[in-house]
């Protein structure tokens, strides 16, 4: 099976989930970013 | 009274155990289970991430199959991964993470192939209330706050799958406007330095451009028509045997095997990498032409300058040539018979420097040379760049007549006077190149008095560099030029004068193929030109694009 999958689509599908992983990772940052900004806004009384 | 304060007293009571219970028990009640939810269904997305871009994964959904060869159809490749067969697989990635995530936390599903049920969080929660031991409302409230968080979370994990998507998107696009840029910008300079350098290809059969030359596997020998950046790929591509090709000169797609879309013969291998420069040689029958190109070769090949045979054709004739012992006896020769003859390509100059070039040299019949008609059909004129007139000096009347007989028997005198040959072989190379007839053509010609060998008998005409062992180009030309008049052949060097901007003369000998050897003769020593010198001199002086 392996012997019939190009090695274009073996390097582009690790490519891709590296691309995956840097959007998952950003994510989270923004999602972090997004709590804590609230966490930590100033009341107005 | 009394009762009043204390039902007041009782609501109150109530409401803050409420505002207790929904502040302390629900409200974690519900942050568990968005929580819960959505880390369940991040780590899904993940599973299925691994799963689908799995480096070794099923490729049958992705329809990148090479399609069947045909003559004029798309050629034998895999269609690229970043062409569309990614968002194929990133769609499976996102069908796969919905569907478990909606199981697992939603509803729950009965798995046709292995028969089992998966039951998911709502339904257990609803399962555990019914089944509680605590009050009814105390149980349901908890449910509904936990199915409700686990809702909650569901629609988090799909907002925070579409962020990332959009992210994967947008860096995907990246990658591709990169690697289309990248090979748009490299396929311009591509061309740019092709036009600059004049760097064209040929066939040497059919003698016509190849614009579009059919590059071949060389695994497979699938046939790849338009190897180019594309669909296939970019800057590679898989050939339908998984053989990477590059789409791009530079990346070695001169080194494939490639062939003319016309007549598909074998087109120069490592083409396009120099410019071309085409020669023909031009004689009358038996005046030396096919041992000329012999012993050039041979010189070209000995002189260490670069030299590099282009086509397995050409390098199998001069070994053949050479087992045959053409360059000890050139009666050894066979006669050239093809009237329309295929190109003798060779590399001239160091790979990768400047100097470098293609050599077409084609060695048409002497008959076809004798014959208007098959002149005006040699396609390959219509490329000259540069010209070799081969005279066999024991063609010319005056010589002959003072040449030994033996001596004329030995070197196979040709019958055919260089004039004429001459004469036809101009009207046909402008009417080719659609040159004016008033006008003197650029291309510049090398006369090559050939079996010089025999110049050096003691009888018989003299050599035309007898003492002049040490003399320079132009001192060469006039002994030539002098030689040549004084055997008569005023006519034929005013010819040459009026037809060719650029004409330089040489002496040369088959018995120089190996090295060019000093000679004495009555008159004082004498050195032959190196038979490689015309061809040389026609490369340093070629006519303009």
């Amino acid at each position: 099976m392996n012997d019939e999958i190009p090695q274009s689509v073996v390097t582009g599908r690790k490519v891709a989930m590296a691309l995956l992983v840097i959007g998952i990772l950003v994510t989270i940052a923004l999602v972090l970013w997004l709590i804590a900004s609230l966490v930590t806004a100033s009341v107005v009384v | 009274m009394f009762y009043l304060i204390g039902f007041l007293l009782g609501i109150f009571l109530v409401i803050y155990v409420v505002i207790l219970v929904v502040r302390y028990v629900l409200g974690p009640l519900l942050i568990v289970a968005i929580l819960v939810s959505l880390v369940v269904a991040i780590v899904e997305y993940v599973a299925a991430a691994i799963a689908g871009f799995a480096p070794h994964g099923p490729i049958a959904h992705l329809r990148i199959a090479p399609p069947a060869p045909s003559p004029d159809g798309p050629d034998p490749a895999y269609r690229s991964y970043y062409a569309g067969p990614v968002l194929l697989d990133y769609r499976r990635v996102l069908s796969t993470t919905f569907r478990q995530v909606w199981a697992k936390i939603i509803e729950g599903r009965r798995d046709e192939s292995t028969h089992t049920v998966t039951v998911s969080f709502v339904t257990r929660v609803w399962t555990w209330a019914r089944h509680s031991e605590l009050p009814a409302v105390v149980a349901y409230s908890g449910a509904a706050v936990i199915c409700f968080g686990l809702w909650l979370g569901a629609i988090g994990a799909v907002g925070f799958v579409a962020v990332v998507s959009v992210i994967f998107a947008v860096l995907l696009g990246l990658l591709v406007v990169g690697a289309v840029a990248t090979a748009g910008g490299s396929r311009l300079i591509e061309l740019t330095v092709l036009f600059v350098r004049g760097i064209t290809i040929e066939c040497g059969t059919c003698h016509v451009r190849a614009t579009r030359p059919i590059y071949r596997c060389p695994n497979c020998h699938a046939e790849h028509r338009h190897l180019l950046p594309g669909l296939p790929g970019v800057l590679r591509r898989t050939c339908r045997c998984h053989t990477v090709l590059p789409t791009l000169l530079a990346n070695g797609k001169a080194k494939l095997p490639a062939q003319c879309s016309e007549c598909r013969a074998q087109l120069p291998i490592k083409g396009l990498t120099a410019p071309t420069v085409h020669i023909p040689v031009i004689a009358g029958p038996t005046a030396g032409k096919s041992v000329f190109m012999q012993t050039a070769m041979s010189r070209l090949m000995l002189r260490g300058d670069g030299f590099e045979f282009a086509d397995e054709g050409a390098k199998n004739e001069f070994e053949r040539n050479l087992q045959r012992g053409v360059t000890d006896d050139p009666r050894r020769s066979i006669k050239t018979v093809n009237p329309r003859p295929k190109a003798y390509n060779v590399y001239v100059g160091a790979e990768g420097s400047r100097s470098r070039r293609l050599l077409y040299l084609y060695d048409p019949a002497g008959e076809a040379v004798e014959s208007a008609d098959e002149l005006a059909e040699s396609q390959f004129l219509k490329h000259t760049k540069g010209v070799v007139f081969i005279i066999d000096p024991f063609s010319l009347r005056q010589v002959r007549s003072e040449t030994d007989r033996a001596v004329l028997g030995r070197v196979s005198a040709s019958n055919t006077p260089p004039k004429d040959s001459l004469e036809r072989f101009v009207e046909a190379l402008r009417e080719h190149n659609q040159w004016r007839a008033a006008d003197r053509m650029k291309a510049p010609v090398a006369v090559v008095l050939t079996k010089a060998d025999a110049l050096l008998e003691p009888s018989g005409a003299p050599h035309p560099y007898a003492g002049r062992a040490h003399s320079t180009r132009s001192e060469r030309d006039k002994a030539v030029r002098d030689w040549l008049t004084d055997a008569g052949q005023r006519d034929l060097l005013s010819s040459m004068d009026n037809q060719f901007a650029a004409v330089s003369y040489f002496v040369v000998s088959y018995r120089d193929a190996r090295e060019v050897v000093p000679g004495e003769t009555v008159n004082g020593p004498v050195a032959n030109d190196d038979p490689a010198a015309p061809l040389l001199w026609l490369l340093n002086r070629k006519a303009p694009i």
